[in-house]
């Protein structure tokens, strides 16, 4: 494509309005100047074209009945049915609201979770402690959920270790699996469990490229660790932590599919339907591709706006954002 | 509920299990195609042939319990003479619960079944928890294999996709003319039936299964201390003080990862899903003895009785619990026992629980494998009528029945490869087949087409006898379900759907999260979002079809 | 590292507040993994007896792996995850680099609306279907590069990369651009050897991603036998679930599926815990300042 666009470069200037003419030729200009830069997009536009793009034309058949066997083509056009179903079912709403809620507990007890333990790994002074616990800590991320589940239960359960000295001395059994009051606490124990350490790889690589010589400096002027820590180590920080937030936004409705889907039906649908397993028992299951399409779009549209409004807010701020 | 009418709903039940004309619903809708049976000429179903191999030890019924053998049979037979297949590449999708297996190359079991077949069998293995998107990739993707296997009813448009896109086997297997594959017309009957027919027609061969499907194992010493002994008579009083005394500290009376609602319905006496009387079908939910079950379940769950943990509990894990006798009864597949008495081992017997209560109505399931447990069945790619008759011979050498040369193959491997005989006589699985991995769950021909189901645990005649006990006592008392082999329109739409619904809040009053008075409001929703819907049509259906 | 001079001796009460939530830290992940590791590696009945855990193997046993690696498919498996990850690490790295860096500038041709298109694939992934069809009409089913394609960048990667590219000091490019050297030059020679520890993250991000992935390779690879690690251990992680037996028992042997279980997951983290240290050598300190200096 990038080639194409550059191979016109040689056309006879526009002969149109002086303005326009002026502002055309800014363009191609800008296009010549780009034209290195347009080809090294080259192989990721492609690539977002096509498998992104063309992919997301299936998503008409959020208009229709579809079929896999019979494709696009030959599904039945069924209109706005799948709106109105989905729309006016009260265990959507139920669902779009234990979502939110189940996020914005995560953002505010898991999100700020990797960076203080980031500050903790670098602030250890000795290089080989340093470097072990940071690899240790990232490790359970490669646990998949049915096993960190399985783990919290050998712990918790009714027949967990916890319970066991419960049992032993007399007391009654605390079921943190079917108690709804406990969904989201545990829900936000296990993703810190599981991710936190994952997520200071990042910071941790953020941490490492901020400047000496503002901490020399500021440690000249008499500021002792926690002034360091306010004026300079987060400044430096934030452009990264600013993105994190607010590509974290844009995806706010996934709060983990697997992790809630395999203890959903202990704290009963009620505190523990989330969107992706209403999608998931109202589509998926079912084969209803369409209704299942459209609770995606609507994921996305939220975290659409979410990231328009964040990205305004971060423009504010004297943050780049996610785009300008 | 007095007993006449309770005998009258088992009649009625079984009438329609034996019934010559059962019929799959019509897609209705407007769409092209209709995959309904009524006002069209039905294809006759197969003629059912059967092949007494060996005489088994202790002899299943017609009503269903299943031919047991203590032993292995010394002498085998032959059923397939030649090789069924033109050496041709034969692609196949089917599901697996195993592993990967090692290539067809180096895998020495492959190569015998390969070789045994006359085929190249190229296998596409799909795990269980993928299967529906798999299936519906498959599908919109138009590059179908030749055999699809596990089609399942549970997934969605599974009838039109196989009237559609699959091979019409009325001329193939109607009638006589299934005896040209003799295993094959040894599947039972009602197989058959529950695979049904679409738009008249037949497309499906069954993988038959036992008619006792959904069991309850038990702890037998456990139980029995209690009081709970393992045959029929236990009233629920009993039952309960029972569990009342094996409640203690760390250890819970019923175990497993769900409530098991089906064994503790059937034990109260609400027969199975439907219950079809004067040509209407009415909903187990709408069952006046539903509440007063869910009452039962809720209290013993507030004493501790049940796994407090269960719902969030993996399979495994619950597997678990039950053999290290933290739990003391599971809730499973009856294909699931020799398993489990070999995972026990010494520590405990593995015994079925009987259906407690005064008149209980055990549930039969429907007899025939499928992945959700509604039915399925495998389907052949349209082709010409010789590639048709050899997919057909290959499926009728994996249906061989035991006792046959082809089922050791299928079932324990080539001699002295995969198996040796034991003093007994039996076939003991060598590290090849076990850690080795060539074995018949990683190589799940088992799925593709199968023999009925036989009773035989290698080196165990008493767990077999225990097994063949409690089938004789439940199974005579059990009750179908008259819906098998119809179809609704509404049911494979919004099923699994509704179904979701009224589990969730089935749990939900088990667990004390809400009244039991709510039940009949869910009960409502459930009727007027499908439930009557489904009724309605699965009542045309049958009358159609009478 | 030793402390900075700068940087005021710790008082004993921070360095002992650090040592408890460091101890604490570790602990809360060391000893779940010590459990998985235990139960890898004792004998099936002791696991069953206990509950599905071990902390400590009566007997140590290496059945569990025997199981594993019995066939011979699982260390296949490996060495195609290896390769996978490898290969689809590096054009993935390379692809997103480059386009991170032409996006990072400032008024390039069509950079808002390519930038606003990629944020959009974030916000909307593609479905099952849809993505199996593209997949499916280029004829790349059955061929690993399916594996790799449809996941060739990741809207997130890039997005953070980009940031750290526009994040760097315009002086230094601007200076560089000055003598001549054009788009290419600056970023092998200027923005690369500032990036080493956010492109040691991406590389990292992207290599765990091809590692763990396993939908992809069951959707898009029918022959098992050429499939790569992780959709090969979930198998076994879900063995449970078969409502036909409902327990896995392979050829009659008795299975706890736990010790299997767990050995799937030593198996999936061993070669991650060898890959990172060479991902933080990438963390070092001073590139950025020396460079400024200079």
């Amino acid at each position: 494509m990038a080639v194409t666009l550059a191979d016109r470069r040689t056309d006879d200037p526009p002969t149109s309005a002086a303005g326009s003419a002026r502002r055309r030729g800014g363009r191609r200009q800008r296009l010549r100047r780009s034209r290195l830069l347009l080809l090294m997009m080259a192989p990721g536009v492609l690539y977002f074209l096509v498998f992104h793009y063309v992919a997301l034309l299936g998503n008409v058949i959020v208009f229709q009945d579809y079929l896999p066997f019979a494709g696009i083509a030959n599904s039945p056009w069924v209109g706005l049915d799948n709106f109105r179903t989905l729309f006016a079912d009260p265990d959507f709403w139920q669902a779009a609201v234990n979502t939110v809620s189940l996020a914005t507990l995560q953002l505010i007890f898991y999100f700020p979770v990797p960076v203080v333990l980031a500050l903790l790994l670098h602030s250890l002074t000795r290089g080989w402690v340093r470097k072990a616990v940071q690899s240790i800590v990232y490790l359970p991320h490669f646990i998949s959920w049915v096993i960190v589940v399985a783990l919290f239960q050998q712990l918790l359960g009714a027949a967990g270790v916890l319970n066991g000295l419960f049992a032993d001395n007399g007391y009654h059994l605390v079921n943190v699996f079917s108690e709804p009051s406990l969904f989201k606490p545990l829900m936000i124990a296990e993703l810190i469990w599981k991710d936190c350490g994952w997520g200071t790889i990042i910071v941790l690589a953020a941490l490492h490229n901020v400047d000496d010589q503002l901490y020399e400096a500021s440690a000249i002027d008499g500021a002792g660790w926690g002034r360091r820590l306010w004026h300079v180590t987060l400044p430096s920080l934030r452009p990264v932590l600013v993105l994190l937030l607010i590509l974290r936004l844009g995806d706010i409705l996934s709060v983990g599919f697997d992790q809630v889907l395999l203890q959903r039906d202990g704290f009963s649908p009620g505190v523990a339907e989330v969107l992706d397993t209403y999608t998931y028992y109202h589509g998926v299951v079912n084969g209803s591709w369409g209704p299942a399409a459209l609770a995606g779009i609507f994921k996305g549209l939220v975290g659409l706006v979410l990231i328009v409004v964040a990205n305004k807010v971060a423009h504010r701020l004297g943050e780049e954002g996610v785009y300008r | 509920m007095d007993i006449t009418r309770r005998s009258l709903l088992r009649l009625t039940g079984g009438l329609a299990l034996a019934s010559a004309v059962p019929g799959l619903a019509a897609c209705g809708d407007g769409s092209a195609t209709s995959v309904g049976n009524a006002g069209k000429g039905l294809a006759p179903l197969p003629t059912y042939t059967p092949i007494n191999l060996v005489k088994p030890d202790l002899p299943g019924t017609a009503q269903g319990v299943q031919d047991a053998f203590l032993t292995y049979p010394q002498k085998l037979a032959q059923t397939v003479d030649g090789k069924p297949g033109d050496g041709s590449v034969v692609t196949c999708m089917v599901i697996t619960y195993g592993t990967a297996p090692s290539p067809a190359a180096s895998n020495k079991l492959w190569t015998a079944i390969n070789e045994a077949l006359g085929v190249d069998l190229r296998l596409t293995l799909v795990p269980a928890a993928d299967l529906n998107a798999k299936y519906a990739t498959m599908m919109a993707g138009g590059d179908l294999p030749d055999i699809i296997a596990t089609i399942d009813l549970a997934m969605s448009n599974a009838l039109q996709f196989t009237q559609a896109k699959c091979a019409d086997l009325t001329e193939f297997i109607s009638g006589d003319a299934i005896k040209d594959y003799p295993n094959l017309a040894n599947l039972p009957t009602i197989s058959w039936q529950n695979v049904g027919r679409i738009g008249g027609r037949l497309y499906g061969v069954p993988v038959p299964r036992p008619q006792l499907a959904g069991v309850m194992f038990g702890n037998r010493e456990k139980l029995e201390t209690a009081g709970v002994k393992m045959g029929l008579g236990v009233s629920t009083a009993q039952f309960a003080e029972g569990l009342a005394k094996l409640a203690t500290g760390k250890q819970f009376p019923l175990g497993g990862n769900n409530f098991s609602e089906n064994i503790h319905l059937g034990a109260a006496g609400v027969p199975s899903n439907w219950v079809l009387a004067d040509g209407a079908f009415t909903s187990r939910y709408e069952n006046p003895v539903y509440p007063e079950v869910l009452q039962r379940l809720r209290d013993w769950y507030a004493k501790g009785y049940f796994y407090p943990d269960l719902l969030s509990t993996q399979a495994t894990q619950a597997n678990t619990f039950f053999m290290n006798g933290t739990t003391l009864t599971l809730g499973g597949g009856i294909g699931g026992y020799p398993g489990m008495v070999s995972g026990v081992g010494d520590a405990f017997t593995v015994d079925f629980v009987r259906p407690y209560g005064d008149d209980p109505t055990p549930w039969l399931g429907n007899g025939v494998f499928s992945n959700s447990g509604r039915g399925g069945f495998t389907a052949l790619k349209k082709a010409s009528p010789e590639r048709i008759k050899m997919l057909l011979r290959v499926l009728n050498f994996l249906a061989a029945p035991f006792g046959s040369k082809e089922y050791e193959l299928i079932n324990y491997g080539v001699a002295g490869v995969h198996f040796t005989t034991g003093a007994d006589g039996d076939p003991l699985p060598t590290a090849l087949a076990t850690t080795g991995g060539e074995n018949k769950t990683n190589l799940p021909l088992q799925y593709i087409a199968a023999a009925p189901y036989v009773l035989y645990l290698p080196g165990n005649a008493d767990a077999t006898r225990r097994s063949y006990q409690a089938q004789q006592e439940i199974v005579p008392i059990g009750v179908g379900d008259p819906s098998y082999g119809l179809v609704s329109p509404t049911q494979a739409a919004q099923g699994t759907k509704l179904n979701q619904q009224i589990t969730d809040v089935t749990n939900a009053i088990i667990t004390g999260k809400r009244p039991v008075s709510d039940w009949s409001g869910a009960v409502s929703q459930w009727k007027s979002q499908g439930g009557d819907a489904i009724a309605k049509e699965l009542a045309e259906q049958h009358a159609a079809n009478h | 590292m030793t402390r900075p001079v700068w940087m005021e001796p710790p008082r004993p009460s921070t360095k002992a507040a650090k040592a408890v939530a460091v101890t604490i830290t570790v602990a809360l992940v060391i000893i779940p993994f010590w459990v998985v590791v235990a139960t890898s590696l004792s004998p099936d009945l002791q696991v069953i007896r206990n509950g599905g855990w071990s902390i400590w193997p009566e007997q140590v046993t290496l059945d569990a792996y025997r199981r594993l690696f019995g066939s011979g498919v699982i260390s296949h498996a490996v060495l195609v995850s290896a390769v996978v990850t490898i290969v689809g690490t590096a054009v993935s790295l390379t692809a997103t680099v480059l386009m991170a860096y032409a996006l990072a500038r400032p008024n390039v041709f069509g950079g808002k609306p390519i930038m606003l298109g990629v944020l959009l694939t974030f916000l909307f992934p593609p479905a099952i279907i849809p993505s199996f069809l593209v997949v499916s009409n280029l004829d790349l089913r059955n061929h690993y590069a399916a594996l790799i394609a449809p996941v060739l960048i990741s809207s997130f990667n890039l997005v953070i990369m980009r940031g750290y590219f526009q994040g760097l000091p315009a002086q230094l490019s601007e200076s560089a651009r000055i003598d001549g050297a054009g788009d290419g030059r600056v970023l092998w020679h200027v923005v690369l050897p500032l990036s080493k520890a956010i492109i040691a993250v991406v590389g990292f991000y992207y290599a765990v991603g091809y590692w763990n992935s396993f939908f992809n390779a069951m959707l898009y690879l029918d022959d098992q036998s050429t499939w790569p690690l992780q959709p090969m251990l979930r198998q076994i992680v879900m063995l449970g679930a078969n409502p036909d037996t409902s327990i896995a028992a392979g050829a009659g042997a008795s299975v706890a599926p736990q010790t299997t279980t767990m050995a799937t997951v030593v198996v999936a983290v061993l070669p991650i815990l060898a890959v990172y240290p060479l991902v933080q050598r990438f963390f070092t300190k001073g590139v950025l300042t020396g460079a400024i200096k200079g």
